[in-house]
């Protein structure tokens, strides 16, 4: 049995299913997004006087919880197009 | 569609955090480069670091322009049909941009990535240091 066949294959799996779970981070700021939406606009229509205010705030808000989203994809998109390429680097 | 102002001034802020941003990321690799840090330092540095930037700001664009447009959006179906395409437009155009820089020799990927959270280390730095304070206590 080739074992440093069955290393690479385990690796890229790895690679593969750590990239797909770190994809997943990718749904949370979205429902954030649009529930702070949502309570924007009930704000709005509240105290529309306030529209500048709560658009900075909702927007600056929406910008931090997109965060983990970034970091999740490029974490994702790196081990799509870096890590397999180390690690078949290292298994020779 | 006209931008609102405080729209525009989050967008001039993001902007000069990412450009402050994309200065320091340079002076810094050059300063590890030249102390000896194992890291390599050429002029793909600084043009990664300055495309990850523009990158960054231009995602932060559509997400302001896409929340003002949900803003004004009367139903609730539109406004999510609305985020749930820029989100996707947005994460495919990082994706292309990663991609491009990860697979493109010419540039330095970490230099291009690391820009991308920029326009959120700018809000931190802003809360951080008093630029943006609740200037009402609101309330009913």
């Amino acid at each position: 049995m080739d074992f440093q066949l069955l290393a690479k294959g385990i690796a890229l799996a790895g690679c593969a299913i750590g990239a797909g779970c770190a994809l997943i981070a990718g749904i949370g700021p979205g429902i954030g997004e649009g529930n702070a939406v949502a309570a924007a606009c009930e704000a709005i229509g509240r105290q529309p006087e306030c529209k500048g205010d709560v658009t900075s705030t909702m927007l600056l808000g929406c910008a931090i919880a997109e965060t983990t989203g970034i970091y999740g994809f490029v974490t994702g998109l790196l081990l799509i197009f870096v890590a397999p390429g180390m690690f078949m680097g290292m298994l020779g | 569609m006209n931008l609102q102002p405080d729209v525009k001034r989050e967008l001039r802020h993001i902007g000069i955090g990412c450009a402050a941003g994309a200065v320091l990321l340079s002076a810094g690799w050059g300063v590890l480069a030249a102390a000896g840090a194992g890291l390599s330092f050429g002029w793909s540095v600084p043009l990664s670091a300055a495309l990850g930037a523009g990158v960054a700001w231009l995602n932060f664009f559509g997400l302001a322009v896409t929340l003002q447009k949900a803003v004004h959006c009367d139903s609730e179906t539109g406004r999510r049909n609305l985020l749930r395409a820029s989100d996707i437009y947005r994460k495919l155009g990082l994706g292309v941009f990663v991609a491009a820089m990860v697979l493109i020799p010419v540039f330095n990927w970490v230099a291009a990535a690391i820009p991308l959270l920029f326009p959120q280390l700018t809000i931190f730095a802003m809360y951080a240091f008093g630029r943006k304070t609740p200037s009402s206590k609101g309330g009913e």
